[in-house]
């Protein structure tokens, strides 16, 4: 039969035609929900009539199978047209056909059936058709809505339920620390254009759901280009004529506002960067500014933001005991930070391993530990590595021999770290070889000084600046 | 606070007047410390309980913790140290063209000669380094700093007279009476270490012309802001600070009772008027004492090894000398201060300049390269900022008389060279540029209040956002002009 050659037959070469097939194609959206609610509706009729034999419903049978088996073959062959049309052969596409296809079959099995005076067959080929009825369906909306279409908004218990990530809440205190791809780019794609542009559709060969996606860009080259706006073709097309053909997003979606397209624009001129942070931008223009500062309110419920405040404000007392008991400074980096400096001039000679060890529970905040000169021994680095945000560490004038330095390896953002005039022995120098993530180290009046040890470090690191005794000649 | 409360807190004039009288005693000690800010009505302890300083936290996220200012008072010749005119060779004695000094305002020291006949530097310079900077022999250890430091060519001010201009660059303001960098600092930022004064001044000997201008301790004083935040100046012989030492048969649990006694009449003294310098003075003498035992070994510098001196020059071991003051600073800046400032004075070169600048040069040097080459090998160049120059600069015209030997400098606002370095500065970076005469700038103009600007930025600072209400303005270091941050030196 015809089906069976559609079905084998491969009929989509993934080039648009201009012909009658795609003025044909495009009544398949008008079609296709009539065998939808004719396949549910045969259903709830054969359920009437198990429960009451003398129910009418019956009756009505014939002409409902007659149509659902009509409309489902008109459905399967209008959405061939439209797909070969179209020039569509993704993956989804194709096995959205080949479901459809099925479907049909199904039905038509279904007239079949109907005819034998045992209904048991009947019945269960009723269910699989439902079954693939459904997954058809989900499909087909997924091809023209996008494949989150339905989950995106659902709420975090539902999407737990069915398995679906849960998106992070994003956890940031000022607008200052928003990632400019994550945070503000990702979402105006997302919804403007990522339900052709997917790993699915694959519209143009593009794939915007991934940040390197935009770099690889489509058949026209890449979507983004660094630092240059013009060479992008995603500005090039948002900003088109909206009668243009190649105006994006297309049909009549809802173009970007003026502010989405600044702040693309913006990205892009500030080097389209993956992870840069808003506070990390040389100049933010006014209306970028104004429409950062927007979506940053809108992100975060009042209460949430509350909740934010009030976490920030227990840790700010919290930390401050440490100020009122052992006289330890301890400053935000900048107002409202939640990372901090720690500063201890005033008590040195108070500060030994216990009191950094009371430290560890807030480690991951601090970002900078000025202990130099303080009394920490060796054991010190067991709870260093816990501060896992550490920039900078100053040991300076420590009685640290550096044995056990090679801890501070689990320090992976630490790129200063200033040992000098402390007690460190040649020993230490296997351990300090691990520290590859350093960019500074000062060894000044220490063992570690003689020429050839330095030789010998500085080929274990090589990406470090070592500091010696700094008198040049 | 409440206004209301506020109101009543006012000082009376009586009361005023009465505190003058007896406040003149206790003038030295109230410049210590800042812990006293809480009581502070402007901060709100509640909403960060972390804060130090008024500000509570930095605007931004500073790159320097902490900072030197080695202050050049009198203006150093630029033209006869940085700013390298080779043109200027053949026109000895040549009139300055008038089309240059385009009827620029000039000092009574010289607005009577007839002529102004140009005077070309004696001294030889080279370029240095990676970046190429000129720096002419009088520089010899601070010409090996040209990949370190940041060299402003075109530095500018509007006053004409040292007193003005020194008063102008450090507090912003020509008129006497506006808080100084240091004490603008000290009020935003607090201490780094409650045991010493945030802010230090050390004023130096100098070598060269003996009748300088004199420094006034306004420079470094706090203006309006809380008495606390004005710099602490310490000496260079005795006591560092004045009456710090417990005088003979006194112990320190005898002085400890004392104090609690004076805290507790002080207390009722508060309760009775409410004035916040009143909180300050207690916390002064509380400060003053935690400095009894941490300034004496601040001071101490016999841990300091050999060739630290070496590094610093030979006048690092005489007190009072700009190297011994360099080492001091460093040791400071080590300890916590946050800002000190060293004032060397003697640069003011009017006449007899090849005697004079070669001997204030040789102060200068050495030490400032011990002083960088120091804090870079110990770690601290990275977050400390480095601050060098005067308060003007000098012109190409000679004062008195010309001869191919000797020659004098009158002040020039126009132009002026100064350097930077450490604290988030870009290294190696010659910024700026003045035209074949050193009179006018050609290329990209720093106003003072641009590098003042550029200074609090380095703290983490934003300039505009750092005041103080009095007399109805909000003041600023900056004024309510304009000021732009030097972004070509900031890394």
């Amino acid at each position: 039969m015809g089906l069976w050659w559609l079905s084998a037959s491969d009929p989509l070469t993934g080039e648009a035609q201009d012909t009658l097939w795609r003025f044909l194609g495009r009544f398949h959206p008008v079609v296709l929900h009539l065998p939808i609610g004719l396949i549910l509706l045969l259903v709830l009729l054969e359920g009437l009539g198990l429960r009451r034999k003398e129910s009418k419903s019956a009756e009505l049978v014939p002409l409902v199978l007659g149509l659902t088996i009509v409309t489902t073959v008109v459905a399967v062959l209008t959405g061939t047209m439209l797909a070969y049309g179209e020039g569509a052969n993704e993956p989804l596409v194709r096995e959205h056909m080949r479901n459809g296809i099925w479907l049909a079959m199904a039905t038509l099995m279904l007239g079949v059936l109907r005819t034998r005076p045992s209904l048991l067959t009947y019945r269960l080929m009723l269910v699989v058709t439902v079954g693939l009825l459904f997954v058809t369906s989900h499909q087909g909306g997924s091809l023209t809505h996008g494949s989150d279409y339905l989950t995106k908004y659902a709420p975090d218990s539902v999407r737990r339920l069915v398995g679906l990530p849960v998106a992070e809440k994003i956890v940031v205190h000022r607008p200052e620390d928003l990632v400019v791809f994550d945070h503000l780019v990702k979402p105006i794609v997302e919804q403007n254009c990522q339900s052709c542009h997917n790993p699915d559709k694959m519209k143009g060969e593009l794939n915007l759901s991934t940040f390197e996606g935009h770099l690889a860009g489509g058949e026209l080259g890449p979507a983004v280009v660094p630092f240059d706006v013009d060479a992008s073709e995603l500005i090039f097309r948002v900003t088109l004529p909206m009668d243009d053909e190649e105006f994006m997003p297309p049909d009549e979606k809802p173009p970007l506002s003026a502010d989405e397209i600044a702040l693309l624009t913006w990205w892009i001129e500030q080097g389209a960067s993956k992870d840069q942070k808003v506070g990390a931008a040389s100049a933010v223009p006014a209306p970028v500014d104004a429409y950062i500062r927007r979506m940053f309110a809108a992100m975060l419920t009042p209460a949430e933001r509350e909740e934010l405040n009030a976490a920030r404000v227990r840790m700010y007392e919290e930390l401050a005991e440490f100020r009122t008991v052992y006289g330890l400074l301890i400053l935000p980096v900048e107002a409202n930070s939640t990372e901090f400096t720690l500063e201890t001039n005033a008590v040195r000679k108070r500060f030994d391993d216990q009191l950094l060890a009371e430290l560890e529970p807030y480690g991951q905040h601090f970002v900078a530990a000025d202990l130099s000169g303080t009394i920490l021994t060796d054991e010190a680095v067991t709870s260093l590595a816990k501060f896992s945000n550490l920039r900078t560490l100053n040991l300076s004038r420590t009685q640290l021999s550096g044995q056990t330095i090679g801890g501070l390896a689990e320090l992976t953002h630490l790129e200063s770290l200033n040992l000098y005039g402390s007690a460190l022995t040649p020993q230490a120098l296997d351990g300090l070889a691990k520290l590859t993530q350093l960019k500074k180290l000062f060894l000044f009046q220490t063992e570690l000084e003689s020429p050839e040890l330095v030789q010998q470090l500085r080929s274990a690191l090589p990406n470090c600046e070592i500091q010696v005794s700094g008198v040049s000649s | 606070m409440d206004p209301l409360q506020n109101f009543i807190n006012l000082e009376t004039r009586r009361q005023f007047l009465g505190n003058v009288a007896k406040g003149f005693g206790w003038a030295a000690l109230s410049t210590l410390g800042a812990k006293a800010i809480s009581a502070s009505p402007l901060f709100d302890p509640a909403t960060n309980p972390l804060g130090n300083g008024m500000l509570g936290a930095t605007h931004f996220a500073p790159k320097a913790k902490r900072g030197i200012y080695l202050f050049m008072s009198g203006a150093p010749s630029q033209l006869d140290m940085f700013d390298y005119k080779p043109a200027m060779k053949d026109r000895f004695n040549a009139d300055l063209p008038e089309s240059i000094r385009n009827g620029q305002r000039l000092t009574t020291m010289t607005s009577g000669q007839a002529r102004f006949p140009i005077a070309p530097t004696i001294y030889d310079f080279k370029q240095y380094g990676k970046s190429g900077a000129w720096v002419s022999e009088l520089l010899p250890n601070t010409a090996k700093l040209v990949d370190d430091i940041a060299i402003i060519k075109s530095m500018w001010t509007e006053a004409i007279n040292h007193d003005p201009a020194i008063t102008y660059i450090q507090t912003g303001n020509q008129i006497p009476g506006r808080p100084s960098l240091g004490a603008w600092l000290s009020y935003g930022l607090g201490s780094l270490n409650d045991n010493l004064p945030t802010f230090v001044v050390l004023n130096s000997s100098w070598t060269g012309r003996q009748e300088a201008q004199a420094l006034f301790t306004r420079l470094w004083g706090a203006g309006p802001l809380p008495s606390q935040h004005q710099g602490v100046a310490l000496r260079s012989d005795g006591d560092p600070v004045l009456y710090l030492s417990n005088p003979h048969g006194v112990s320190s649990d005898v002085r400890r009772m004392m104090l609690d006694g004076v805290n507790e009449i002080n207390q009722d003294l508060y309760h009775e008027f409410g004035d916040p310098e009143t909180h300050a003075r207690i916390s002064q003498y509380e400060m003053a004492f935690r400095m009894q035992s941490s300034v004496p070994e601040l001071t101490d510098l016999s841990d300091e090894p050999d060739y630290i001196f070496d590094l610093y020059g030979p006048d690092s071991r005489v007190p009072g000398t700009f190297a011994y003051n360099c080492l001091m600073s460093r040791r400071l800046a080590e300890k916590g201060v946050r800002f000190s400032q060293i004032f060397h004075r003697g640069w003011d070169q009017h006449g007899a300049l090849p005697k004079d600048l070669p001997n204030q040069c040789r102060d200068v040097d050495r030490a400032c390269y011990g002083l960088i080459t120091d804090l870079k090998q110990r770690g601290m160049y990275d977050d400390t900022l480095v601050v060098w120059g005067g308060e003007f600069g000098r012109t190409i015209y000679c004062q008195g008389e010309l001869t191919r030997a000797n020659y004098g400098r009158d002040h020039h606002p126009r132009c002026y060279t100064m350097w930077m370095g450490g604290g988030g500065v870009k290294p190696g970076v010659v910024y700026g540029e003045t035209d074949d005469f050193s009179y006018n700038i050609t290329r990209d103009p720093v106003h003072i209040r641009d590098l003042n600007a550029t200074i609090l930025n380095q703290f983490g600072i934003d300039h505009q956002r750092l005041n103080f209400k009095h007399q109805g303005l909000d003041l600023k270091l900056t004024g309510v002009e304009e000021a732009h941050l030097v972004k070509g030196i900031l890394a």
